[in-house]
């Protein structure tokens, strides 16, 4: 009888938390033409957790009132955002898990949906529970969080989730939009902010092709030799060259956030370096499918292209990127020709203001795009 | 009043008994699969490294040629992701299926002339003639047993402790008791069911060894039996299963090094 129960947890376990269970519970349900609560396939490995996520752009977290003392915005306020925008989805579980949260810290649940208190207090209470549990993904599980401490693994969502039971599934969905969210809302700008946009985020006319095709990033004027700050800290997943992107830096940040930094003249970092907040990554440049120097910045959270603008609204200043750094580099004068080009150095002269340099990197050139300038 | 209730215990352990032909193998199956998952799900980080980097390869020698410049487009992170996961998937599949079937001829209650078919004879055979499958199909079974009561225990722990502190108890009992369970439940998944897996392991490593000339022995008797062996086979055993054994491999090592923290439960 006791080897019965041993076969029988090993059999809910291998259901519901294995892909050879989820095909079986699937087959099972197609033959009794029920429903199934297994998930896809390919989730079921770690980064599904934030992966599976469609994330939806908080437009209404732009009229909220900036937190103005706060340059770039840390880490857990940010987080305090995102946990906002998804209680405004407002799924039932993350409200639940929200407001148990606020009733152990001692925080008012009607303000929680407060428009100018709610991210603030938003951010408090996860700031509180990261201060007892170690982490901000520990907040959001935090049974799971002592457990994970114990086996000397990383406090992340990732690895918390394996250890809840199915129930949970959907408190882990929202918590890890909060933290996809969040991460996002701490990202600083890669170029000094007040650089002209060149070419926004979005759907454009392709000139050639007389379609409509997206811009998946924002096309930053910035001379050539500009240094290219990372906007958060991460691991370097990809710093190489190729027709296309030119030279191009892609920084995986985690929590299924990553930033792609495109048309570089020179690359200073390596794949698989870890970087912090702010490095210098690279120099712009003009390198791939471009028609002048400039920076294609370009985000993506659960691989969906965003416009990072959405994002930038939370910071004022150029905190990260004017920080103490060394003085402007030689690099300038190192990249021109022996007997300087007069259209380049206009351009120099200029500092990338030239509405009319768009990149190609990841979409089609465009040379109509009209001067644009997107600044908040 | 303990009298009555004695029968009772002994017709449901009997009804048990009478299925055990059906949930034994099927929890012997299944306690392999949660821990060839186990081991998969931390293959898949490093696939994706590999996968991004031949990504970042071909597209450095795509971009070249204008014809093929909408590739470097068209495979982003996404894509990468997917074929990353997918090739864990397939890896997964094949390892479960290489590890899996097997356990299916799992059977208790063989007739009493192969009774003596025991670990005894079989590790005699294996110490006669150690064949790579004889030696790897059960310690890398016997790898993802102990992965996989660990990944339950886990899993019963969380249970737990969610319904445990739903009102019923403190966290401060919640916590210990849902934890001592969750140990009790790893031991007792791993020497109920553990050992079974990497014995049958070895029975069925060692059939597949047993040359056809020497069809006579009990082992191959009870493989043809359980339908685990094809009459025909004359490869050699010390080739045998490399290919399975191939894809296992890998996969032990990494639940070895990344999904057994056994310590945690002393923690
Ligand atoms: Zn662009």
């Amino acid at each position: 009888m006791f080897d019965f129960f041993a076969a029988a947890v090993c059999l809910w376990a291998a259901a519901y938390h294995t892909p050879p269970g989820a095909l079986v519970l699937g087959a099972i349900a197609k033959l009794t033409d029920t429903r199934t609560n297994a998930r896809p396939l390919l989730a079921y490995y770690s980064g599904g957790v934030y992966e599976s996520q469609t994330i939806d752009t908080p437009a209404e977290l732009l009229d909220l009132p900036q937190p103005g003392l706060l340059a770039a915005i840390p880490q857990g306020p940010a987080i305090g955002r995102g946990v906002f925008a998804t209680l405004k989805k407002g799924t039932v579980e993350q409200r639940k898990l929200a407001n148990a949260l606020a009733t152990r810290y001692s925080i008012d649940l009607s303000l929680l949906d407060d428009p100018s208190r709610g991210p603030e207090l938003c951010g408090v209470m996860i700031a509180r529970a990261q201060a007892d549990l170690g982490s901000e993904d520990a907040a959001v599980a935090d049974f799971a969080a002592q457990r994970a401490r114990s086996e000397n693994r990383a406090l992340e969502l990732q690895v918390l989730a394996q250890q809840l039971p199915p129930s949970e599934r959907a408190a882990v969905d929202s918590a890890s939009r909060a933290l996809t969210l969040g991460t996002a809302y701490a990202l600083a700008w890669p170029v000094p902010s007040r650089t002209r946009v060149s070419s926004p985020f979005g759907y454009r006319d392709h000139p050639t092709l007389g379609r409509q095709q997206l811009h998946t990033g924002v096309d930053l004027a910035v001379a050539e030799g500009t240094e290219v700050h990372a906007t958060s800290g991460g691991v370097v997943r990809r710093a190489s060259e190729d027709g296309v992107n030119g030279r191009v830096v892609i920084i995986d940040h985690g929590r299924g956030v990553s930033t792609a930094y495109c048309h570089n003249s020179r690359l200073r970092v390596v794949t698989g370096q870890t970087i912090n907040a702010g490095d210098v990554i690279s120099d712009s440049g003009n390198t791939g499918r471009s028609t002048g120097p400039h920076l294609h910045y370009q985000l993506e959270l659960a691989h969906q292209a965003m416009d990072p603008f959405l994002f930038k609204s939370a910071h004022s200043v150029d905190a990260l990127v004017l920080a103490p750094k060394p003085p402007p580099p030689a690099i300038v004068p190192a990249v021109l020709p022996k007997r300087p080009n007069p259209k380049l150095l206009d351009a120099l002269k200029v500092s990338g203001l030239d509405p009319t340099v768009v990149d190609g990197g990841l979409h089609e050139p465009d040379r109509q795009s009209p001067p644009h300038a997107t600044e908040f | 009043m303990a009298t009555p209730s004695a029968p009772a215990l002994t017709r449901i352990s009997s009804f048990f008994g009478y299925f055990r032909w059906l949930f034994m193998p099927l929890g012997l199956m299944a306690l392999i699969a949660v821990g060839v998952h186990a081991a998969a799900d931390t293959v898949d980080d490093r696939l994706l490294w590999l996968v991004q980097g031949l990504d970042a390869w071909m597209d450095g020698h795509f971009a070249r040629v204008d014809a093929l410049q909408r590739w470097v487009d068209r495979i982003g992170s996404r894509e990468t992701t997917l074929i990353a996961r997918a090739l864990t998937l397939v890896w997964e599949l094949l390892a479960d299926g290489v590890l899996l079937l097997p356990l299916l001829g799992y059977r208790e209650a063989a007739p009493s002339a192969f009774k003596r078919e025991t670990w005894r004879t079989l590790l005699q055979r294996l110490n006669q003639q150690p064949t790579p499958m004889r030696l790897i199909r059960p310690i890398v079974t016997g790898i993802f047993a102990l992965a996989g009561a660990y990944a339950i225990a886990r899993m019963v722990d969380g249970a737990l402790f969610i319904s445990l502190r739903a009102g019923v108890a403190p966290d401060a009992i919640a916590q210990p008791l849902a934890r001592a369970i969750a140990f009790l439940a790893f031991l007792h998944v791993s020497i109920a069911l553990g050992w079974r897996a990497v014995l049958r392991a070895l029975q069925h490593a060692d059939s597949a060894c047993t040359p056809v000339a020497a069809a006579a022995t009990a082992a191959e008797r009870l493989a043809l039996l359980s339908g685990q062996k094809k009459p025909t086979r004359a490869k050699s055993p010390w080739t045998v299963g490399l290919v399975g054994s191939a894809i296992a491999v890998p996969l032990a090592l990494a639940a070895l090094l990344d999904a057994l923290p056994l310590w945690s439960f002393f923690r």
